[in-house]
């Protein structure tokens, strides 16, 4: 009658031994080389500590009511100009221009967060007067809350020049991010939270736009407008305001970050592990093997070996 | 239901029929005899050889047939009044006047009024009007009235508050195309205030959506409504089982919380008032104020803002300095902008007042026209510098130094006219020895060179700056900063030159115009006694006279030199507080030179250049790498991204996402974790048991 494997099941083996024996010097050995080189293979290897990451969020953007124009309104240098600071309205004098402003902040999808600004501007002129160039300042407070909660005052500057006097300019562009360096993962960061436009003071070189420009480039995270396409419209009626359109829009942002230190860890926790499995597997056939051909000698304690004299 | 317009309605024909034949017969009658009345008062004439007194009204309940005129009724009905009125009296035909009005106001009734409408469409009825002479009918009168009521808004507005129900139970706009109370808004099916029959006149045309109204569509939520979207299969677990007449298109699922107003209005133009402000003392940037009978003003010098152009009342911070430059289009005197210092009184900052000592000062300036002719010359005397100079000590000014320099001109065409405005702030008036760095350099400040031997005078190392069309003979010169490497030059005339004389010209030229110095100073403050704190200026002159292939010189000219090549070499030697300090180490002059094509009869304009180089060397020479130590970068962590001290990079310095000891309490925890988890597990436990075997 044929014979077939009707059930298997392992068997354990004790191998004893004294403390201070061969067996436990190369079991210490094994011990160090299974556990350290998958470290130095998952390191080596890059990519093991995650030093930088990335995440998206829509940032809660709202514009602060403050405004800086200048308009040139004439080709040698002339321009009438208005803010919403009272010192710069009143270094400018007799140029200053009050101009018809409406704003409109719009939340398209009805998250709770601004997606956009409707920026007009009527600046009335004379009827000799023309248009040939727009300087604006826009401000923004900008906030970021899902790793660190990040909140700054940033700005939009829109600038277009012409020799074709305007009737209109129209802007439609994004209010983007720029990080020069990540941000943290977590606490608040409100390095920036201060105004772009010094309006609290009198003197002329806060309004002087290099020096706004120049202060407000030296921060590691700024917005710009970007892809605006300025639309420079020509045609303007002699009893006609000239008119600044500006749609900005607040897009989703990838936002760098650095990781915490247990984001760290957890990831380099997964690669140390699926190297260390490897080890684990290669490190035990050669311990069964070194054990078994009694390489090193020990006592070999089978369960099924010592009950056998009991039975004989 | 109201009957089209524009078919005639069975009455009216019957109408016409009999006034057919009672026309042809005389010219007896009413004008118009027949009547559709929509409104709630009409005139008509009667036309009669007697003269009637008698209107006898009768409402026609059966309008199919027509009943014969009688006169039994009286001249008013329950709606309406009629009246008679006679005039040309006398003649063969009497021409009266006949009006018949309602009784009723065209209103929707609201409480127990009867003088009102019971509904929309007030009333229809059919009138037979007949006119009675001794009760003979003389002529009849047919009035069909279709009366609506009025729907314009007659009412006074109550100055009573308008009570606004809770938003949960009753929206506070279920309509919103509503926009007129009271009256019918077209289009606006969900108005309240249209009837029945007008939504009828636009039925097919509402509004749609939100706008449209009191909509529900249903909503996503909706568990009535998952079965169609192919919803997962446990959306019924979580969906609504609502009421269609909830609906979170209006707001009907939403509690109104509460809205906080912003704290100040969104284009918020506050200004502080300075007029009375106390001072106690000037701090940097604070703006320096001037008297005016008690009150505070701010002292101003025209300074550069916005877009580069000067404005004129700019205020002058304390302890901050400016150099202004102001171009204005001149046509007439008072374009240039003047000063009245006269009687200015400074607050000094501690309570005190001083004066501004002013000091005037001619000078000529030329005015070059850049406009359109002026129709006659002026004569201007014009302001063109105004240098204040601020003596201060602590938080007090205690002197203010005016120096104003005017000029004469003669305006014959409109001019640009440049006005320079400096402010300076110093502790005292002596002009000190002015340092370009202590004892280092510093970038940015003039190189100092000296020229003779000790004690020296302190000048700069300079360099060409050209101007207008960059000829040298009109070559201006500008000083050398240190650490910022220069490059210009300007175009040299060469007339009719042998080679000998251009080359001995173009290097006079360098010499007389660049090189007049021969020392430069090692560090910003060099002792001007002291020869060895002042090196050398090393020149390298190329050779005047031909040196070789002097054949060639009859058809070019060989080694012109064309660019002087100014060296600096530069260490940091020390630090200072932590920061670094600059040293100028040697300074080297060196020519380069070009051929020239011009030999006899030639005019040409020869480009000489100067360059500046500022090298920066170590202070001590680098010991020499071996191309082990090039290539080994294991412990380099700028060039392997795999370096080991990085190897525990979240416990390292490296790491600047937390702070140090975060990063090793947590790393501690980590370890305690790993220890313990060792220790309790296989072989430490089988070995702890074999210890304890063995000592017990």
């Amino acid at each position: 009658m044929a014979i077939y494997e009707v059930y298997s099941h392992p068997l354990l083996v004790r191998y004893r031994t004294s403390i201070c024996s061969k067996a436990t010097l190369f079991l210490l050995l094994v011990l160090v080389l299974t556990y350290i080189p998958p470290l130095l293979v998952a390191y080596r290897s890059h990519g093991f500590w995650l030093k930088q990451s990335t995440y998206e969020e829509q940032p809660n953007v709202r514009f602060r009511y403050e405004v800086l124009l200048i308009a040139l309104n004439s080709n040698s240098g002339g321009y009438v100009a208005w803010s919403t600071f009272q010192g710069f309205n009143s270094l400018v004098g007799d140029r200053l221009r009050i101009p018809q402003v409406s704003v409109r902040e719009e939340d398209k999808n009805q998250d709770g967060k601004m997606d956009q600004l409707n920026f007009n501007l009527e600046l009335p002129l004379l009827p000799v007067e023309d248009v040939y160039g727009v300087q604006l300042i826009l401000t923004f407070s900008y906030q970021l809350y899902r790793m660190s909660t990040f909140v700054m005052q940033s700005m939009a500057f829109i600038q277009h020049t012409s020799p074709v006097p305007g009737a209109r300019l129209y802007v439609n562009g994004d209010l983007r991010l720029q990080q020069r360096r990540p941000l943290r993962h977590q606490g608040l960061d409100n390095t920036y939270n201060v105004s772009v436009i010094n309006g609290t003071n009198p003197f002329a070189s806060s309004y002087d736009l290099t020096n706004i420009i120049s202060s407000y480039q030296e921060r590691n995270v700024t917005t710009v407008l970007s892809n605006s396409n300025p639309v420079w419209l020509v045609g303007r009626g002699t009893s006609d305001p000239f008119v600044i359109n500006a749609i900005i829009r607040y897009p989703v942002e990838t936002i760098s970050y650095q990781p915490g230190f247990w984001e760290m860890i957890k990831f380099a926790w997964i690669q140390y592990v699926s190297v260390l499995l490897i080890f684990l597997w290669v490190f035990e056939r050669v311990k069964i093997f070194v054990f078994q051909n009694q390489v090193f000698t020990t006592v070999p304690v089978s369960h099924f070996s010592s009950s056998k004299p009991h039975q004989s | 239901m109201m009957p089209p317009q524009g078919t005639p309605c069975p009455v009216t024909l019957a109408v016409l029929g009999i006034l057919a034949q009672v026309g042809a017969q005389s010219v007896i009658g009413f004008y118009p005899s027949t009547v559709f009345l929509s409104g709630p008062q009409m005139t008509t004439f009667l036309v009669a050889n007697v003269s009637s007194d008698q209107l006898s009204l009768a409402v026609i309940a059966n309008t199919t047939s027509l009943p014969s005129p009688s006169c039994n009724g009286q001249n008013t009905t329950d709606n309406w009044l009629s009246s008679i009125e006679s005039f040309a009296d006398g003649a063969q035909l009497i021409v009266s006047k006949v009006m018949v009005m309602l009784r009723k106001n065209l209103t929707l009734c609201s409480d127990n009024d009867t003088n009102c409408c019971q509904e929309d469409r007030c009333i229809v009825e059919t009138l037979q009007v007949t006119a009675c002479e001794n009760n003979r009918s003389i002529a009849s009168l047919l009035i069909h009235a279709d009366l609506f009521i009025n729907t314009t808004f007659q009412g006074i507005v109550s100055e009573n508050k308008t009570v606004i129900p809770n938003q949960v139970y009753q929206p506070l706009g279920p309509c919103p195309c509503n926009l007129t109370a009271g009256a019918c808004d077209v289009r606006c099916c969900c108005d309240q205030d249209c009837s029945l029959s007008m939504k009828e006149l636009f039925n097919g045309s509402c509004y749609s959506g939100v706008f449209g109204g009191n909509v529900s569509p249903p909503f996503d939520q909706l568990c009535s409504i998952q079965e169609k979207n192919h919803a997962p299969d446990w959306y019924p677990f979580l969906c609504v089982q609502s009421d269609m007449d909830n609906s979170p298109f209006l707001g009907y699922f939403y509690q109104g919380y509460t809205g906080i107003p912003s704290p100040s209005p969104s284009f918020n133009l506050s200004f502080q008032s300075i007029y009375e402000k106390a001072l106690n003392g000037y701090k940097q940037g604070d703006a320096i104020f001037v008297d005016l009978i008690g009150f505070n003003e701010y002292l101003t010098i025209p300074q550069p803002s916005a877009i580069g152009t000067c404005m004129r009342n700019a205020p002058v911070a304390y302890l901050q300095d400016f150099n202004a430059t102001c171009v204005t289009d001149i046509t007439v005197c008072s374009d240039a902008w003047t000063f009245h210092l006269n009687d200015v009184e400074v607050k000094d900052g501690s309570g005190g007042t001083i004066p501004l000592n002013v000091q005037l000062t001619d000078t000529t300036q030329d005015v070059v026209p850049t406009g359109p002719a002026l129709p006659q010359p002026v004569q201007c005397e014009v302001n063109v510098f105004a240098d204040y100079t601020f003596i201060w000590e602590a938080n007090k000014i205690k002197e203010i130094q005016v120096t104003i320099e005017t000029a004469n001109i003669t305006l014959t065409h409109q001019a640009k006219l440049a006005q320079r405005f400096t402010a300076t702030f110093l502790t005292s008036n002596a002009t000190a020895d002015v340092f370009s760095g202590n004892p280092g350099y510093q970038v940015g400040k003039p190189v100092i060179a000296a020229n003779g031997s000790a004690p020296f005078t302190k000048t700069t190392l300079n360099v060409w700056k050209p101007v207008l069309d960059s000829s040298c003979s009109s070559v201006t010169q500008t000083a050398i900063l240190f650490g910022e490497n220069y490059f210009s030059g300007c175009l040299f005339k060469v007339v009719n030159e042998n080679c000998t004389q251009l080359r001995e010209n173009v290097l006079s030229w360098f010499q007389t115009s660049l090189l007049s110095v021969n020392r430069i100073s090692m560090r910003g403050n060099s002792n001007v006694r002291d020869p060895s704190e002042w090196i050398s200026i090393i020149y390298e002159e190329p050779n005047t006279t031909c040196t070789e292939n002097c054949e060639t010189e009859n058809v070019m000219c060989l080694g012109v030199p064309s660019n002087m090549n100014i060296q600096v070499l530069t260490a940091v030697t020390g630090v200072v507080e932590g920061i670094p300090q600059e040293e100028i180490l040697a300074a080297k002059v060196s020519f380069s030179t070009i051929i020239v094509n011009c030999v006899s009869a030639c005019n040409l304009s020869l480009p000489l250049t100067a360059s500046v180089e500022f090298i920066k060397v170590p202070a001590q020479p680098p010991l020499s790498i071996t191309r082990f130590q090039l290539m080994n970068t294991e412990y380099d962590c700028e060039k392997n991204d795999v370096c080991w001290q990085q190897l525990a990079y979240p416990l390292t310095k490296y790491y600047s996402g937390e702070p140090q000891y975060l990063t090793l309490a947590k790393g501690l925890i980590l370890a305690f974790f790993f220890i313990s988890a060792a220790v309790l597990g296989a072989p430490w436990n089988r070995i702890r048991k074999a210890w304890n075997e063995t000592t017990f």
